[in-house]
């Protein structure tokens, strides 16, 4: 198990935050867990912009993880952005929203989502999916070159 | 004694000699010994050159036989009276005559010859014969007459009838000859039914011509009934005395008709809303009936021989020559819309119809007008023509409202669609958060919680998880009736075993759903048809006494062109009451005992719905329920 392999997650409900990270507890995922309170600042970390220029502190994760509605910037807007830059555009991402909205569903493929998952009710299915995540995501999956560098975007970006 | 005996010869010799008849005698051998001054006339012989002659001299060959038998009768003491024969004369014509024949007799009273009695009848003959042939005539003319003729004698009985009158009678000549009129010629007035006095009684009293009265009809043999027209005159002897009487008469049923169609024609065009006005050529007006008095205010006396230019607006004048050329072809004008002037001044809008009048040889002699006043008509479409612009402007309007309202309903709809994204998004989410709170604090803190404590946070869990699993249902009840759906060919067999591996709750040892082997295709949507099922099997498994393994079997039905898929339970079953408000949003009819959000049924009937499809249920408390769903047959 590459206990190494980060996840990023986006996620402007202070609620929604702590169950994540209780269920990262919860599971014994070690791996780390980085999260940020909305879509711009998911932005600024994966740029590596501002506060996340250091690369070692913040590495690229090997598996973004967005909800959609957040303020600045929305889940979508972070997707879409992502996609356009060469050195992302091949990062996983997992939408991770609060419904399965038809619409929402389609935009998040479209836009390149790897995958789509509806925030689940209690603690029992939230822990019982972040240690799928782990197992899936961080340990089965075969990551891009990307994931886990430590490549600054030049500046402007 | 001697002078009186030659006195008295001489005195029938005298008699013998002047007498107009000839008077010839004969002896025993058929010689003639006496003849008259009369024979010499009527035969042109002399009683010298016929005296001693054979009486064969007087009669032709082939009568030749009468006189030996004349003479046997004689010898045996017969007389002959009247016998009619022919006689030839010297001349050589044949004379007729009528001969009476006497025995002569001698003082002893011996037969020694014939006394002959000649009478010439041919002129009485010829007069016979020319009664016959007058009799015979009038008989044929009498017969051939296109009336009626009966004729009676002076005591009113029937002594001839003709065939017309056996035609019109109904009785024939031979049944009714010698009886009384009355009983073959039966007439009653028309219409007061009463006995009409026989004429032949009036001629025979009055010895005069009567005529009949109107209105008679003649009631024939077998009761049916002609309107008569008759009229009688006496037949007069010889004297003038009246002899007897002639009856002639005609059936009037066709001129009767041919009145009364007059008649009715005349009711109808002088009760007509129309104007019927006729002019002749010159269009000078002939008649008026009363609809054109009411339309144009004129009465007949006014108008009458005046000219139709009275009626026409001056600037139209021109039109009218026009018109009565075209009617002098023969032409008709047909519903030709035009304006006229009333009495009053008052133009009037008419519609003409003007047909050439015809006289019995075809010639055109006159015009009649049917004028219909259609001021009102005219009004009317006028009326209708303004409300068809009104309607059309309001068309228009209401496209503009009904733009509008589109677009108010567009706007809705997508409100609606935010509202049921933030449904889901801003009201789990902190739904998500209580539950998963709750069930935080109860993993960690279990030990320092009372027993009391605990039970209250987990019904606090059940209930965040039930009211998440509302909002879920709701959102796909708005989502079923709110997405497109595409129908095409499914099978519900595939589907429903996807549904029942996807869900322990569904199989053994929790429930026993069996599947009736080849369900047919239906038009359907997957998703929909999907959800239909899940619902149906999800009620059938969770509405079942407690300790009772719910047993759900599923078969379809052929019903013309759809399907019928049954969703059979061995569950509590729904009381017959409570049935119509089972597909209702948020009907529950189990709520204390069964959890559920009242949502499932409602959008199984949503969704049946929108694949053109229903759903409904027969059940009986403790008796299962047995729900259908009607699909269309895939169209093959």
């Amino acid at each position: 198990m590459n206990t190494q392999r980060s996840v990023l997650v986006a996620e402007d409900d202070e609620n929604d935050r702590f169950l994540m990270k209780w269920a990262f507890q919860e599971a014994a995922v070690e791996n780390p867990l980085y999260i940020v309170e909305d879509g711009q600042e998911a932005i600024e970390y994966l740029a590596g912009t501002g506060k996340y220029s250091d690369r070692i502190k913040y590495p690229l994760p090997f598996l973004v993880v967005l909800d959609l509605k957040m303020p600045r910037k929305t889940g979508l807007d972070v997707l879409r952005w992502l996609r356009l830059i060469p050195l992302l555009r091949c990062l996983p991402v997992m939408v991770f929203s609060s419904s399965a909205h038809p619409a929402d569903v389609e935009a998040a493929y479209d836009g390149g989502a790897n995958a789509f998952v509806v925030k689940p009710a209690g603690t029992q299915k939230r822990v019982e999916l972040v240690k799928t995540l782990r197992d899936f995501w961080l340990t089965f999956n075969e990551p891009p070159a990307a994931a886990g560098g430590g490549l600054t975007l030049p500046a402007g970006l | 004694m001697i002078n009186r005996d030659e006195q008295s010869r001489s005195l029938l010799a005298a008699i013998v000699d002047h007498c107009e008849d000839a008077i010839i005698s004969l002896d025993l051998n058929g010689k003639i010994t006496s003849w008259n001054n009369s024979a010499t006339a009527i035969f042109g012989y002399t009683a010298e050159e016929a005296i001693g002659q054979p009486v064969m001299i007087i009669i032709p060959p082939d009568r030749a036989d009468e006189e030996p038998e004349f003479i046997r009768r004689i010898t045996k003491g017969d007389r002959i009276r009247h016998y009619e024969t022919i006689r030839r004369a010297k001349n050589g014509n044949d004379v007729d005559i009528s001969l009476t024949i006497s025995p002569i007799l001698d003082s002893e009273g011996k037969i020694i010859g014939a006394s002959k009695i000649a009478r010439d009848i041919s002129k009485e003959r010829k007069a016979r014969e020319r009664l016959r042939q007058s009799e015979e005539w009038f008989r044929v003319t009498l017969s051939s007459i296109g009336d009626a003729v009966i004729a009676t004698d002076a005591d009113a009985n029937i002594t001839y009838m003709n065939s017309v009158a056996e035609e019109l009678t109904g009785w024939s000549s031979s049944e009714v000859t010698g009886k009384p009129l009355e009983s073959v010629f039966r007439i009653v007035n028309e219409r007061t039914r009463q006995i009409v006095e026989n004429p032949v009684a009036r001629v025979l009293q009055h010895g005069a011509v009567v005529g009949l009265a109107n209105h008679t009809v003649l009631i024939r043999k077998d009761g049916t009934e002609r309107p008569i027209d008759d009229s009688g005159a006496p037949i007069r002897g010889a004297g003038s005395e009246v002899v007897g009487v002639v009856l002639v008469f005609r059936d009037v049923a066709e001129h009767r008709t041919a009145e009364l169609t007059s008649l009715r024609l005349a009711a109808i065009v002088q009760n007509s809303d129309d104007a019927i006005i006729s002019k002749n050529l010159q269009g000078i007006v002939m008649s008026w009936n009363e609809g054109a008095q009411r339309i144009f205010g004129y009465t007949p006396e006014e108008i009458v021989g005046r000219s139709i230019l009275t009626l026409i607006p001056s600037e139209m004048h021109s039109q009218e020559p026009e018109i009565l050329a075209r009617l002098q072809r023969g032409e008709r004008i047909l519903h030709f819309e035009t304006e006229r002037v009333a009495k009053s001044g008052k133009r009037i809008a008419v519609s003409l119809t003007i047909s050439p009048i015809k006289d019995a040889e075809g010639h055109v002699i006159g015009a009649s007008k049917i004028a219909r006043d259609i001021t009102e008509q005219k009004a009317v479409q006028e009326a209708l023509q303004k409300a068809k612009t009104q309607l059309e402007l309001h068309a228009e309007q209401l496209e503009g409202t009904v733009a509008e309202r589109t677009k108010t309903l567009q706007k809705t709809v997508e409100e609606l669609e935010s509202f049921s994204y933030s449904l889901s998004h801003d009201m789990r989410a902190p739904l998500r958060t209580i539950q998963s709170f709750l069930e935080i604090v109860l993993n960690d803190q279990e030990q320092r919680i009372t027993g009391e404590g605990q039970r209250l946070l987990r019904t606090a869990v059940k209930t965040a998880e039930r009211m998440d699993k509302l909002i879920l249902d709701l959102l796909s009840f708005v989502r079923v009736s709110r997405s497109p759906i595409v129908l095409k060919s499914v099978n519900a067999g595939p589907i429903l075993r996807s549904i029942i591996e996807d869900r322990p709750a569904f199989q053994p040892p929790k429930a026993v759903i069996e599947i009736e082997n080849g369900l047919p295709e239906v038009e359907g949507d997957a998703t929909s048809l999907s959800q239909c099922l899940t619902n149906l099997l999800d009620n059938a498994v969770k509405f079942v006494a407690p300790g009772v393994t719910p047993h759900v079997r599923i078969r379809s039905e052929s019903r013309n062109d759809r399907v019928r898929i049954w969703v059979e339970d061995n569950g509590i079953g729904i009381d017959p009451e409570s049935q119509h408000q089972l597909f209702k949003v948020f009907q529950r009819i189990n709520a204390s005992s069964y959890e559920g959000t009242g949502i499932g049924l409602a959008l199984v009937h949503k969704a049946a719905e929108r694949m053109g499809g229903e759903v409904g249920v027969e059940s009986e408390l403790g008796k299962g329920s047995r729900f259908w769903l009607d699909l269309q047959k895939a169209q093959t």
